[in-house]
């Protein structure tokens, strides 16, 4: 009797083990550890272990780190049920989503409590920009409540070859007038590529992996072009009356999109109508094709964010044989003020509200915060930079050596930055239908392959033209009525 | 049934007899039961249901009886959405390209491997072998090696061939690879389906001379007709079902969005009310589409036993 009884005991048992499963194998021996995923993208794994190590020294806490290019996909449902992690840090989390739905923890008392080895305040560490940005209306809430922070600020643009500009006289451009006229010098010098029969081509870029690098440029245009005034009136996206019912108004290109269809317009003329400027097929080329397009001295300039340094590196397997930097954006316009499009700044670190370790993990946060990680950040990511006031963490030493790091730097300090980032419902239970680029369909490797396609007039009076047909239903989704 | 009646006639049952077995099949049906009522009936439950939810203030709640059908009234509102168009005639594709391409051409090859004809075996396993790796392996080995610096780009390059991933041509490079791999796992089917059928009467053919294609046309496909249904109406089903081979190529691009990538990429967010709703107008149009075409191909030729 008893033997028939044993299957049954043994799944039982199995899934009891099972269901303590969770918690990421955090076991008792753990004791007060912080466990922390950080998304494996273009910062790499070294900082976190460094930031770790620190804070070990410092408090005697331990923070065990994962590295994972997959955590997006598990999100949700780990703080729906059971987080393996006390702090998730990533891009494109859907953080106002899930602090509508109650998962995330309310950071109020982290950001009014003071960072180690500093007088400031987390919210005071914070950029404005990005204090702003991480409240929210949460699940049962009256008032707005912190429930992220974000996680880096991001500069992203033109990366060009010091060396090379240097030894053939080319002038970094300040304008728009001036980078085409820069293009076509290039071109007219036709520098020989050593080792091969090709001349030295503007740009290169990646059509098949990366070909919205091209955003960071084109924004930043925007925003000169239109002011970021009404960039921040575009965000809302409600329409000329303020309600949410010709909220599609936003699209209008005769109006409100009227800079964005200029500055794309820009780009066209720059790059897909003038093929010359890049290394042949270029929108069909993948991003380790334009790296090293760029690393073998095939091109003189790459659109990239902050992360070119480590991920360059590290696809070329070392460091690259000359100096390089980032660019301001070349005016769109001869009196447009420098702006910078903070790329990284969807990114956001959250605290799952059912987290094992809360508390531990809002104080690996607050170290996080100090002139100290911050630095150690930037060191190890070669140039990115997280989303608090450097002004006090001193990089002169490093910024010596390594001139891509610097140019960040000043990109980020000598900038007004802005960001496109809405706070309206309808961006973010729309998944990706209302960015930008409505239904997040970037126009420029279309637009490159074939110069009739994605013309300035049709692209953008088809997307107007779906956000006047879809815009009832998006409202209905994400439950906005007027 | 069976068992218990055998237990009253039989005396040398005993009680304890009884409850082992009794134990035994419980534990078996155990499995399947709670499959079917966990990943099977609450799911779809969940699902219709869903689609008569909708989200305020970012938790989805039921809708009022006075607006009971807005999920589907918003549904058939984006039906004039050049996208929505678009989406989908770009599934009702994959109905062409799985029943009237694969098919048809999977048939012919299962014909020629059953024939065993020269390098049969060497054929086999070319297409048996996209059938047993993933998906995004596959994918990753085609779009590399198609494109501008994969193995045959240079090729393309020298054709002036370029961007195949890129604008019109992206959906084409879609629909030949559900063609290309999909030609695998038909053929898997076919072949055990067509070594199945007697030999006694392929020898009968021969010994009366018929020709392989009236073989092939009056014998081979009959017998294989309950397969070759059966693949139909896979390849029917194909309509709601693609969505990985556009989402790892072309990211659902250029025209290369289908109705179950769409679903899956809603199915992401908060409001799974849209792709419930979806889901369930597609469930009620296609599935008696799909049964009265599986009747209709039924009915086509007899019964076919051996």
């Amino acid at each position: 009797m008893k033997k028939c009884y044993m299957p049954l005991v043994a799944m039982v048992g199995l899934l009891s083990l099972t269901s303590c499963g969770g918690g990421g194998g955090r076991s008792e021996d753990d004791g007060n550890a912080v466990y922390v995923c950080v998304y494996d993208g273009g910062y790499g794994s070294e900082w976190i272990n460094k930031v770790a190590e620190d804070y070990k020294k410092l408090t005697g806490v331990e923070v065990k780190a994962t590295v994972d290019s997959n955590i997006l996909n598990r999100i949700e449902s780990q703080l729906k049920g059971n987080p393996e992690f006390d702090i998730y840090m990533s891009h494109d989390i859907n953080w106002q989503n899930f602090a509508t739905r109650g998962y995330l923890a309310k950071l109020d008392d982290l950001y009014s409590s003071k960072v180690y080895n500093s007088e400031k305040t987390f919210e005071q560490r914070a950029i404005p920009a990005g204090v702003k940005a991480s409240k929210f209306m949460g699940k049962g809430d009256t008032e707005e409540h912190y429930y992220k922070a974000c996680y880096t600020q991001g500069a992203g643009g033109l990366i060009y070859n010091i060396d090379m500009f240097e030894e053939h006289g080319w002038k970094v451009p300040t304008t728009y007038d001036e980078l085409v006229a820069l293009c076509k010098k290039i071109n007219d010098d036709a520098v020989p590529v050593p080792n091969s029969r090709d001349t030295v081509k503007p740009f290169a870029w990646s059509g098949s992996d990366r070909e919205y690098y091209w955003d960071y440029i084109v924004f930043e245009w925007w925003a000169q072009l239109a002011g970021i005034e009404k960039l921040e009136t575009i965000k809302q996206y409600k329409g000329p009356t303020g309600k949410y019912s010709d909220g599609y108004e936003m699209y209008n290109p005769t109006s409100y999109y009227k800079e964005l269809k200029q500055a794309y317009t820009m780009w066209r003329d720059l790059v897909a109508t003038n093929q010359n400027n890049s290394i042949p097929q270029s929108y069909d080329a993948s991003l380790l094709s334009a790296q090293s397009a760029f690393a073998n001295g095939k091109a003189a300039m790459i659109p990239y964010a902050q992360w070119a340094q480590y991920e360059l590196e590290h696809a070329m397997d070392g460091k690259l044989s000359f100096n390089y930097a980032m660019m301001k954006a070349p005016k769109a316009k001869a009196d447009a003020k420098d702006v910078n499009y903070l790329v990284g700044f969807g990114d956001s670190m959250i605290i799952p509200e059912k987290a094992y370790n809360k508390e531990g993990a809002k104080d690996f946060l607050r170290y996080l915060a100090s002139a100290e990680a911050c630095k150690t950040f930037t060191e190890s990511t070669g140039g990115s930079f997280l989303a608090f006031d450097y002004s006090d963490v001193d990089l002169s030493e490093l910024e010596k050596t390594n001139t891509y790091m610097k140019s960040v730097h000043e990109k980020l300090t000598q900038t007004t930055q802005f960001n496109l980032a809405s706070d309206n419902p309808i961006t973010y239970f729309n998944a990706s239908t209302v960015t930008p680029w409505l239904n997040n369909e970037i126009p420029y490797a279309l637009a490159a392959s074939d110069n009739s396609k994605n013309t300035p007039d049709a692209l953008f009076d088809a997307m107007y033209k779906d956000a006047k047909d879809g815009w009832s239903n998006w409202l209905a989704i994400a439950g906005l009525s007027d | 049934m069976q068992l218990l009646k055998r237990q009253r006639i039989n005396p040398i049952y005993g009680k304890k007899k009884i409850k082992k077995s009794s134990i035994f099949v419980l534990l078996m049906l155990l499995y399947p039961v709670l499959q079917f009522l966990i990943m099977w009936l609450f799911v779809n439950i969940n699902s219709i249901l869903l689609s008569f939810k909708t989200m305020v203030r970012g938790e989805l709640q039921f809708v009022k009886i006075d607006n009971l059908f807005a999920n589907f009234a918003n549904f058939f509102d984006s039906l004039k959405q050049d996208k929505v168009k678009e989406m989908l005639l770009a599934s009702s594709a994959y109905l062409v390209v799985s029943c009237f391409v694969t098919l048809p051409i999977s048939l012919i090859f299962s014909y020629f491997i059953f024939k065993k004809i020269a390098g049969a075996g060497f054929f086999k396993a070319i297409f048996y072998l996209p059938s047993i790796l993933p998906l995004v392996v596959l994918t990753l080995v085609y779009k590399l090696t198609l494109s501008k610096d994969g193995l045959l780009g240079p090729l393309f390059n020298s054709l002036g061939v370029s961007g195949l991933f890129v604008g019109d041509s992206a959906k084409w490079m879609v629909w030949l690879f559900c063609i290309w791999a999909g030609i695998g796992y038909d053929v898997i089917l076919l072949t055990s389906g067509m070594s199945r059928i007697p030999k006694e009467i392929l020898e009968s053919c021969k010994m009366d001379g018929i020709p392989p294609i009236k073989e092939f046309i009056k014998i081979v496909i009959p017998l294989t007709w309950p397969t070759i249904t059966t693949l139909f109406i896979f390849g029917m089903m194909s309509v709601f079902n693609v969505y990985l081979q556009p989402f790892f190529l072309t990211s659902g691009q250029y025209q290369t969005m289908t109705i179950g990538l769409k679903i899956y990429q809603e199915s992401g967010g908060a409001a799974l009310n849209s792709p419930a709703t979806l889901g369930l107008v597609c469930s009620l149009i296609g599935a008696p589409i799909i049964c009265s075409v599986r009747y209709g191909l039924n009915k086509m030729y007899g019964d076919v036993s051996f």
